[in-house]
């Protein structure tokens, strides 16, 4: 039974564009007021996407970041700039909030408990276990140390659900340079994951 | 690794996946030039890019939702509401789900909208909701799906509806795109039932393809009129705000998800009313003609970005589009709301004489892909219960006059198939709502139960013909296929 929440997060349009605007001109403060607010958008986005999901699986998983956007943010007044600002912002929220998810899906059916996967094993990579969610997540943290940008496509593309195009337009590259970060940090990742990166 | 490392690695990777696979290890000796670290790096990632495993290809959300959908905690499935009996859930919105339910009372099935959790009202909020609600109920008409009312236990409050089975009109263009004939009937109708709320001031907000269907018997039913408003997280007492000189609405909840149908005047904040859902009209009749929508984009941004300044591409219709249907089009599809059709009579009445002229005035709307309604389906499916009941009767009767082991084996059948329809007949005589998810249970085990039936010594008894035999045996096979396609015909899948 749906329980009822706290209420809706208190925040207009416009506290979250300026706060954006803020943020985009470096004020980092901004982002400790803003990460919160689309944390919890993010989470009830999770949410309504899983329910509908479940009766009708059509939708395009794109669409969950405009429809924040265009929630949380006086897009109108946006500039293109805190566009990106928050699509990127969103999408790292969203990585949370479904790590999160699969983590405590994982508590209490298995501990928990990572384990590698075999390249040939990899189907099951993506779907279902939450390991593997979890286990994901931490290569994704390496990645970022040897690349940062591959893993923000990874971070846009998977977790956000954008396009090849989108994800070009909030790193501001080429959608050619975003196609190959992607087949790049696939490979990267799923030899991660298989345990069988290289003996330093 | 150093950033110049890496950086190389990048650079042999791609190139090596330029190389033919055949080629591919021969190009990194001679590139890798006896470095063997990097040989064994390159070569370890070009290896992972060619499982086809499918990798990371679904987004995120995706995989945690099909992870979750075994799990039914969080659906109102199978639950008792007020005097409703909560069926399985037929789709949700951003702020409702909607669930096929058995009004006890009345003893009849609707469509029961349930506020989720998240979309909490304010006591002002509810307020509005029930007086939306009552004025919805209101309203009478052949092409809008009805309201009957709402109900609230706790803090859960629902709206009861008619509930409309068939097709809707997006899965209808998908499938085969009207001609332009039944696009332009289908129109009207649609027309129609927009007159009929605008007269009672509701405006509906989200008129698109899906919110539209096309029922078994050919009716045309606009749902969800006015929904849009009353799950308006927000109070909207205050319409418009005045920040400097930017006038914007905080009605930005409402317009999410339905970009394409969106009119510049929503896109923008402004005010929404009756030229908005002229313009959504305009949209969907361009929509069945053309097989596309109007106005599209790969990235959003664009597609408003289109909305606002640009015209639609307008060879996209077909030839035979008649020219006072084009010219209607662009009435309705005016970027300026001054300048649109004032009124959707008057898109009726223009639509009434393009099929007079063309000659076809008694086109009937066509009727849904779906022809078997749930009772029928539900009354197919217990036929052939009982029917198998019978075939396994039958065999116990002859069961002497077989050899003693296939005696034995055809006696342990009859006897298991027994138990497993009386379970089926049951189960689906009273409507029991796990019954389906049930059924996909037991259907690997009824396929080899049924299959097994079909090389069944009955079929061998020297009286019957070997032709009819045969048919027999081929109906036999075919039979848990259709008993799958009724069970989710009437349960979904």
């Amino acid at each position: 039974m749906p329980s009822r929440m706290t209420d809706h997060p208190n925040s207009t349009p416009q506290e979250v564009t300026i706060l954006l605007q803020a943020w985009t001109e470096g004020d980092e403060t901004a982002l400790t007021k803003l990460a919160p607010l689309i944390y919890e958008e993010m989470r009830r986005l999770a949410r309504h996407y899983m329910a509908r999901e479940r009766s009708s699986p059509t939708l395009e998983t794109g669409a969950i970041l405009n429809e924040a956007f265009l929630r949380l943010v006086h897009w109108k007044n946006a500039r293109w700039q805190n566009r990106s600002h928050f699509y990127g912002l969103a999408a790292q929220m969203m990585r949370r909030v479904l790590v999160d998810h699969a983590r405590s899906r994982g508590y209490g059916k298995r501990g928990g408990g990572v384990r590698p996967v075999a390249l040939d094993e990899a189907v099951v990579v993506s779907p279902e276990r939450s390991a593997d969610m979890v286990a994901l997540d931490e290569a994704l943290v390496r990645l970022a140390t040897v690349d940062e940008r591959k893993s923000q496509v990874v971070e846009l593309r998977f977790f956000g659900g954008l396009s090849v195009e989108e994800t070009a337009e909030v790193l501001n590259v080429s959608p050619f340079t975003v196609a190959r970060d992607w087949t790049l940090a696939k490979a990267w990742l799923l030899r991660e994951l298989s345990g069988k990166g290289i003996v330093e | 690794m150093n950033s110049q490392r890496w950086q190389k690695v990048e650079e042999l990777f791609h190139a090596a996946l330029e190389q033919e696979p055949g080629a591919r290890a021969a190009y990194l000796d001679e590139v890798c030039n006896g470095d063997s670290e990097l040989r064994r790096d390159v070569e370890s990632l070009v290896a992972a890019t060619d499982s086809k495993t499918g990798f990371l290809d679904r987004p995120a959300m995706e995989v945690e939702a099909r992870a979750l959908s075994r799990d039914t905690t969080g659906t109102l499935s199978g639950r008792q509401f007020a005097h409703y009996v909560i069926g399985p859930m037929l789709g949700a919105g951003g702020m409702a789900e909607v669930y096929r339910a058995r009004d006890t009372d009345l003893n009849r099935e609707v469509a029961l909208k349930v506020l989720s959790g998240y979309s909490s009202l304010s006591a002002a909020g509810f307020g509005r909701f029930k007086r939306e609600a009552r004025l919805l109920a209101s309203v009478s008409h052949p092409n809008i799906a009805a309201v009957y009312g709402f109900e609230q236990v706790g803090n859960m409050c629902a709206l009861v509806m008619e509930l409309i089975e068939g097709e809707t009109l997006a899965d209808r263009i998908l499938r085969k795109r009207p001609t332009v004939d039944e696009a332009l009937v289908i129109a009207g109708q649609i027309a129609a039932a927009v007159e009929a709320a605008h007269a009672k001031d509701i405006i509906h907000r989200d008129l698109k393809p899906s919110n539209i269907r096309l029922t078994i018997d050919g009716t045309v039913k606009v749902l969800d009129f006015g929904i849009a408003k009353m799950l308006q997280p927000i109070d909207d007492s205050a319409e418009h705000r005045s920040v400097g000189q930017n006038t914007f609405s905080t009605q930005v909840a409402t317009i999410v998800g339905t970009v394409a149908y969106m009119s510049p005047e929503q896109a923008r904040g402004w005010k929404v009313g009756r030229p908005t859902d002229i313009w959504a009209w305009g949209c969907v009749l361009f929509e069945m003609l053309a097989g596309a929508r109007p106005f599209e984009g790969t990235v959003w941004t664009d597609m408003i970005a289109r909305i606002a300044s640009e015209d639609p591409d307008w060879s996209k219709l077909p030839s035979t589009t008649p020219d006072s249907v084009r010219l209607l089009l662009e009435d309705c599809l005016q970027k300026d709301a001054a300048r649109r059709l004032p009124d959707i009579a008057e898109a009726s009445r223009r639509i009434k004489n393009a099929l007079t002229k063309s000659g076809t005035s008694t086109v009937a709307v066509p009727a849904s892909e779906i022809a078997l309604s749930i009772g029928s389906a539900r009354a197919l499916f217990l036929f052939i219960q009982f029917g198998l009941i019978a075939m396994y009767t039958a065999a116990l009767y002859y069961i002497e006059k077989m050899d003693p082991g296939m005696s034995q084996i055809v006696l342990i059948m009859a006897m298991m198939g027994i138990a497993i329809r009386l379970f089926l007949i049951s189960s689906v005589a009273l409507s029991h709502y796990e019954a389906g998810r049930k059924f996909n249970r037991i259907f690997p085990l009824l396929f080899l139960f049924d299959g097994a039936w079909a090389a069944s010594p009955l079929l061998t008894v020297p009286s019957i013909p070997f032709g009819v035999a045969l048919a027999g045996a081929a109906a036999l096979a075919y039979l848990p296929f259709s008993q799958r396609t009724l069970i989710h015909r009437i349960y979904g899948k």
